[in-house]
């Protein structure tokens, strides 16, 4: 597959720091300096480390929330931090002190689960989804409701257009919709009921995160191809639409069917993306691709279940999240000192190189 | 004692010509050895052997007239020139495939070319060991014996998202072959019986788990298996206790199989090669290693399971039960008789023929299944009377078809038709439904006889069942109606569907019967012959 | 990965490890004890959640602790006690139910599991027990409605499953009703009348009695007894005419597959048939196991508490035992494919109906779910719990396999005081 510009390919990313962690984690990201990175995951706390040099020293985790802490998002702009949790509250908070402040905090944004949160890229509002079955937009800067948009479905993913008038979100089921919050209009609905299926009674809905590149023209839809139920057996998938027309212009699948979820996604400023993959207990994977090539230029499978990759603002680093090994096991599973084993999230800090062309 | 022992075997072998040993006589009396104060059943009376023999032998029942002629048939030697002849026949080597598919393959689908094999097999009347030979190591390539590779190809296509069932192959070819349930062996040593070891298992594992299911393409007209390089030891630890083990490719019970130490391309006669899509072919083929070995006289259990799989498909009951669990703390009910078998099977080189011929030449086989005057119960293992048996639903459908004398136009009907009376059903149309209602559900052996609601259901309701019974050119109820009187009826009726004469008692019935139902002839005789179609008597072989 | 060691027909042949031949149909040792369980008519309705339902999603709630998930615990109509905000119907009916959040039973295998569950996992005889419907269809019989006695309704296939029946023999297996549609040629052919059929039935019943004078009887009293229960089943025929359901009662049950079948359970029960099995697949959530259950436990708790309602409101909850579990628990340690995998240390499950202890809850688990806070209750208390709960006692009355009498419950274990009323 050869083009007439070489793309500048990085040199394989290095490992160069692990961080063990006692609890497991789902969401990271770095604070838009690079100087924090902050995580939540299957407890209701918020985790934060500063990284200095090349560490990651941790800070005392934020308190407060419910629940599961299930949704992060840090402010474009501001020092501020978006939280939400599993039992609906949704908070902005400081985040680079000792002992954060809660600037603004609703207890119920959302009737139960509250899945992610968005922030406009001009820094206005905050977007936010939830099992409801809302699409809300807020105020960033004091939380004030401009509007709500009700599905009949269990929403999983948010995000703004690139101008921030829009707001685009997909449920379950397959339906993306975009739509005009000023205007409380719909624009369109794209079609990704290619990330689900229904399995007897069980709707498998694979879609984890919604994402535009190329500077707004495209949407890429991440998450999986499911194919059997219970114990999922799914293909990481990718679905790109063309944004301005709603029609999907490819499809980036890769893996087996033990591979499951692409669960987070995001877009280095070279222009690739980043994916990265859990599936069956012991396998994930970190790749690397182009949105218009059909394999991943770098694929990692050497880490067990990789929930989210936070990205530094310098473009070379970036952290993996990933779970134990021997994550499952039936019955009960005891420690050395017979206490129930738990499980826990190693984060891997990573350096790419300078690009090779 | 012995003395007089040897003589009377001299004299068997006197009297018995062609050189073979009086096998059956052997068997007689080993059963009769064991019945201690219990008492035979009588011998079968001739419509009872008839019926029994031509459902064995032939997979379906004679006609009225085919009945009629051999019961007024008064030679002395008719019995055995039955049997001669109905072994002869062509229909015995198609009988004989349907028997073994059901019993290689438990029903998980058909296969033209798998048919097809075993027939052909029984036909030229293949040896036993030749023919475990030909399933355990397919020659894909070759016309004549592709269609035994079906019993691998089959077990090994994926069913859904679940793994290949490298297990569940592995566990049938000890099954069918050795007689031995080593399934409970994967992941330690059985915990029930003693004799199978986690290496019986693993042995055997390790030989298929290196199979690779492929599709047909252009040199392979079916689907087929190719082998990869297997490893010398395949290492197993038993869940239950952690410990590691290894094993070389070996049959159960049996002496390790030496992997020759080739390494890199030497290990393979054709090499794999991704850009021309060559699999590859490795010198060492385990599978064929197995193939030679499992089916033969070293393997005691490999004639002992055969012998008694036969001994269960001509009385009902197996020697070891169940038919897949040899341990020694698990004994045949008639151990000297097993041995026997086995011993004898083997010498005349696995020749099912002659063993089915042997086995049909007993006191055993040709025992009544109604049980000896004043008794009521006895017990099941001592072969006292004929066991009433379980019919595949091939041979139900024969019957029925034959009976009803609907077999010949169902055949020719390739297109039904559901205007035309006559065309509206096919032979295919039949097959289907009393697979449906009679056929047990894949993976599950068909041993015993198991009347369903559903069989109850399409006997009761089912529309080709009262089509068969319509008057129609050619017959059963057709040519009962245009009889005279009510007693040549009910022989007609009951020779047709019963194989046997009706008695004064049942004479009457029908004649009471018809009076009830003086308008309607032939709808009387179609319900008395559904009543006759419905019967236990004449849905079991007894 | 390579299939589980224990797979499902190894308790079936267990029986044989023994060798020799398998007993005939059980009998009870005493006829009298029989006939008079058999004049009370009680019925029972058993939901089977195959794969493992998680009592941290469901019944035992733990909110806000390590293990707990994301979910709340709402309250109850029975003050006190929670359940998980995937209930909020069930919640309301608390007050029918009976939950045991302190099981503990052994096997974590599927395949060997549900086999054990469903058997009552006595001490092992050598022969294979029966399922609790099939143990139930040959204590108690068929209602006077002569209906299958052991009905399960199940998506997938239907058809007779003998093998439920173990040692007791194919007559009591159950007879299974594939998407709860019913079987093929169910209705009588039309060119025949009612008594025709009638007449000729008894006419195959005759022959059949004539044939079986010097056999022994087995085959043909299999024979009669899929006859006989052919017809019955055709004078219902118009259970399983979806046409026929009331359309509210369709949206109260749900939309989905487990609703229509807990629909038509409903109607089986009401036309008398003793057991009734309802089975829903797919509960063996070993990876996104929280937005699988935040998808189907809504959807069994619509159909259930519809099923609960219906049941009181007819007055037949009186009289009907109701029981609904799996074959284990789900471990509270999340996986890394955000699954919960098995766990029989420490489940639930839920009764309610004739002879339980309504709105009560049995027995405890710790703070994170991780442990029974008592000894825990084995499958076999449990069997002896319901044979109570049906009138039926364990200590007096047994099966006979051929001249061996076998407890019908483990005999070092009891029924459950305080589940029962």
């Amino acid at each position: 597959m050869s083009d007439a510009v070489a793309k500048p390919k990085p040199a394989e990313p290095k490992q160069i720091a692990e961080v063990k962690t006692t609890r497991q984690i789902t969401a990271a990201r770095f604070s838009p300096n690079g100087a924090i990175l902050a995580a939540v995951g299957f407890d209701s706390a918020v985790w934060r480390w500063r990284l200095e040099e090349n560490e990651l020293k941790a800070l005392p985790a934020i308190a407060g929330h419910r629940g599961w802490a299930s949704a992060l998002a840090f402010h474009s702009h501001q020092s501020w931090l978006l939280t939400g949790d599993s039992w609906g509250a949704l908070r902005c908070q400081t985040f680079a002190e000792d002992a954060p402040k809660t600037l603004w905090q609703h207890e119920t944004a959302h009737e139960g689960w509250l899945r992610q949160i968005a922030v406009s890229p001009d820094g206005k509002h905050i977007a936010t989804v939830g099992r409801d079955g809302f699409v809300r937009v807020w105020s960033a800067a004091e939380g004030k409701l401009v509007a709500e948009h009700k599905t009949a479905e269990d929403l999983y993913a948010v995000t703004f257009t690139p101008d921030g008038s829009a707001i685009v979100f997909g449920d379950m089921r397959g339906p993306i919709e975009a739509f005009d919050f000023s205007a409380k209009k719909s624009i369109r609905v794209l079609d990704a009921a290619a990330l689900y299926i229904l399995d007897r009674l069980q709707d498998l809905g694979g879609l984890r995160t919604l994402l535009f590149i190329d500077g707004g023209k495209t949407l890429a839809a991440s998450g999986t191809t499911p194919l059997d139920g219970a114990t999922p057996q799914s293909i990481p998938t990718i679905l790109f639409f063309d944004y301005a027309t709603g029609k999907l212009a490819r499809t980036f699948k890769h893996g087996a069917p033990k591979d499951g979820f692409i669960h987070d996604l995001v877009a280095h400023p070279d222009g690739h993306l980043m994916a990265v993959t859990s599936g069956s207990p012991g396998n994930g994977m970190l790749m690397l691709l182009r949105s218009d090539e059909a394999e991943p230029f770098h694929v990692n499978t050497k880490m067990a279940n990789c929930h989210a990759v936070a990205l530094h603002p310098d473009g070379k680093r970036f952290v993996v999240t990933s779970t134990n090994r021997d994550s499952n096991g039936n019955g009960r599973r005891l420690t050395k000192d017979g206490d129930y084993a738990n499980n826990s999230s190693p984060l891997h800090l990573f350096e790419s190189g300078a690009p090779t062309s | 004692m012995r003395l007089a022992l040897v003589s009377i075997s001299f004299l068997f072998v006197i009297t018995s010509g062609g050189g073979a040993e009086a096998l059956h006589e052997r068997v007689d009396a080993l059963i009769a050895a064991k019945i201690g104060k219990e008492t035979f059943s009588a011998t079968a009376d001739d419509a009872e052997f008839l019926r029994r023999v031509w459902l064995d032998f032939d997979g379906g029942i004679p006609s009225a007239t085919e009945a009629r002629a051999f019961l007024d048939d008064k030679s002395a030697g008719k019995r055995e020139a039955l049997i001669a002849k109905l072994i002869a026949a062509p229909q015995f080597a198609i009988r004989m495939a349907d028997a073994f598919n059901v019993m290689l393959m438990e029903r998980r689908g058909d296969n033209a070319e798998w048919r097809a094999w075993l027939v052909e097999s029984f036909k030229s009347n293949k040896p036993w060991d030749a023919m475990v030979r030909e399933m355990l190591a397919p020659d894909f390539l070759s016309e004549q014996q592709r269609g035994a590779g079906y019993f691998i190809t089959r077990r090994l296509e994926k069913v859904g998202q679940q793994d290949t069932d490298y297990p569940g192959l592995t566990r049938d070819v000890g099954r069918m072959f050795l007689g031995v349930d080593l399934q409970c062996c994967q992941c330690h040593r059985h915990l029930s019986v003693d004799d199978y070891a986690q290496q019986d298992f693993s042995g055997l594992f390790t030989v298929y788990q290196n199979l690779k299911l492929q599709p047909a393409d252009a040199k392979h007209k079916t689907a087929w298996v190719s082998e990869g390089l297997i490893p010398a030891r395949y290492e197993f630890a038993s869940v239950l206790t952690g410990k590691k083990k290894d094993t070389a490719p070996r049959v159960p019970f049996g002496k390790e199989i030496t992997v020759p130490a080739l390494a890199g391309d030497d290990a393979w006669l054709v090499k794999p090669d991704r850009k021309t899509k060559e699999i590859g072919t490795p010198k060492f083929s385990a599978l064929r290693e197995i193939a030679q070995q499992l089916p033969s006289p070293e393997h005691a259990l490999f004639a002992k399971n055969i012998a008694n799989r036969m001994w269960w498909m001509m009385t009902g009951r197996g020697l070891v039960e169940p038919l897949d669990l040899h341990h020694s703390k698990n004994p045949a009910t008639h151990p000297e008789l097993l041995d026997l078998l086995a011993k004898e099977f083997t010498a005349h080189h696995f020749d099912l023929r002659w063993l089915i011929t042997e086995l049909a030449r007993t006191a055993v086989y040709a025992r009544s299944s109604a049980l000896p005057e004043g008794v009521t119960r006895q017990p099941q293992e001592l072969c006292l009377t004929a066991r009433e048996r379980h019919l595949t639903c091939d041979q139900k459908l024969r019957a029925f078809l034959t009976a009803t004398g609907e077999l010949q136009r169902v055949t020719a009907n390739a297109k039904p038709d559901v205007k035309d009376d006559a065309k509206k059903y096919s032979l295919a149309d039949f097959e289907k439904a009393f697979a449906s209602a009679f056929a047990n559900p894949p993976k599950e052996a068909e041993l015993r006889v198991n009347p369903s609601l559903r069989s109850a259901l399409l006997l009761r309701n089912g529309d080709l069942i009262h089509w068969a019974l319509q008057p129609r050119a050619g017959n059963l109820i057709e040519r009962v109606s245009k009889l005279t009187s009510t007693d040549v009826m009910a022989d007609d009726l009951y020779l047709s569907i019963l194989t046997r004469l009706p008695d004064a008692e049942e004479k009457r019935v029908l004649a009471a019967w018809i009076e009830k139902r003086a308008s309607n002839n032939s709808a009387a005789l179609a319900d008395f012959a559904w009543a006759l179609l419905s019967s236990t008597e004449f849905f079991v072989n007894h | 990965m390579a299939s589980l060691c224990t797979p499902r027909d190894h308790t079936f042949s267990r029986r044989a490890f023994l060798g020799g031949a398998m007993g005939a149909l059980g009998g009870l040792v005493s006829p009298a004890v029989a006939e008079a369980l058999r004049q009370k008519e009680k019925q029972v309705l058993f939901v089977w959640l195959d794969g493992g339902i998680s009592q941290l999603e469901s019944w035992d709630p733990k909110p806000g602790t390590e293990f707990g998930g994301p979910f709340r615990a709402i309250p109850t109509s029975v003050k006190g006690t929670h359940v998980s905000e995937l209930m909020p119907r069930l919640a309301k009916q608390m007050h029918r139910l009976c939950v045991v959040r302190s099981l503990c039973t052994k096997d974590n295998a599927h395949s060997s599991g549900v086999d054990r569950i469903q058997r009552g996992d006595p001490l092992n005889r050598g022969v294979p027990y029966p399922h609790f419907g099939s143990a139930v269809a040959k204590i108690l019989g068929p209602t006077a409605s002569n209906l299958p006695p052991y009905v399960w309704i199940k998506p997938g296939t239907g058809g007779f499953k003998s093998e439920d029946a173990g040692f007791l023999g194919p007559k009591y297996g159950s007879l299974a009703f594939g998407d709860g549609k019913a079987p093929e040629n169910l209705l009588r052919h039309p060119a025949l009348t009612a008594d025709e059929d009638e007449a000729r039935n008894e006419l195959r019943a005759m022959l059949d009695k004539h044939y079986a004078a010097r056999r022994a009887p087995r085959n043909v009293e299999a024979n009669a007894s899929v006859f006989d229960m052919a017809r019955e089943l055709m004078k219902k025929a118009d259970i399983f005419d979806t046409s026929k359901l009331p359309a509210r009662d369709v949206e109260r049950y749900g939309r989905h597959e487990l609703g229509q079948h807990m629909l038509i359970a409903r109607r089986m029960l009401e036309a008398g048939v003793r057991f009734v099995k309802v089975t829903s697949y797919g509960w063996d959530t070993h990876g996104d196991n929280f937005n699988a259950h935040a998808g189907m436990v809504p959807k069994f708790d619509q159909a259930f508490a519809a099923m609960l309602e219906d049941l009181a409101a007819t007055g037949l909850l009186e009289h009907t035992l109701v029981i609904c579990l799996s074959e284990f628990g789900r471990t509270p340690r999340i996986n890394g494919h955000v699954g919960r995998d098995h766990f029989p240390e420490a489940w639930s499950l839920a009764m309610s109906g004739c002879g339980i202890h309504q709105g009560a809850v049995v027995g405890a688990t710790n703070d994170k779910g991780t442990l029974v806070k008592d000894a825990g209750y084995d499958i076999g208390a449990l069997f002896h719990t319901w044979y109570r709960a049906l009138g039926i006692d364990p200590g007096k009355v047994e099966f006979d396999n051929a001249g061996q009498p076998l407890p019908i419950a483990h005999e070092e274990m009891q029924a459950i005081k305080e589940a029962l009323a």
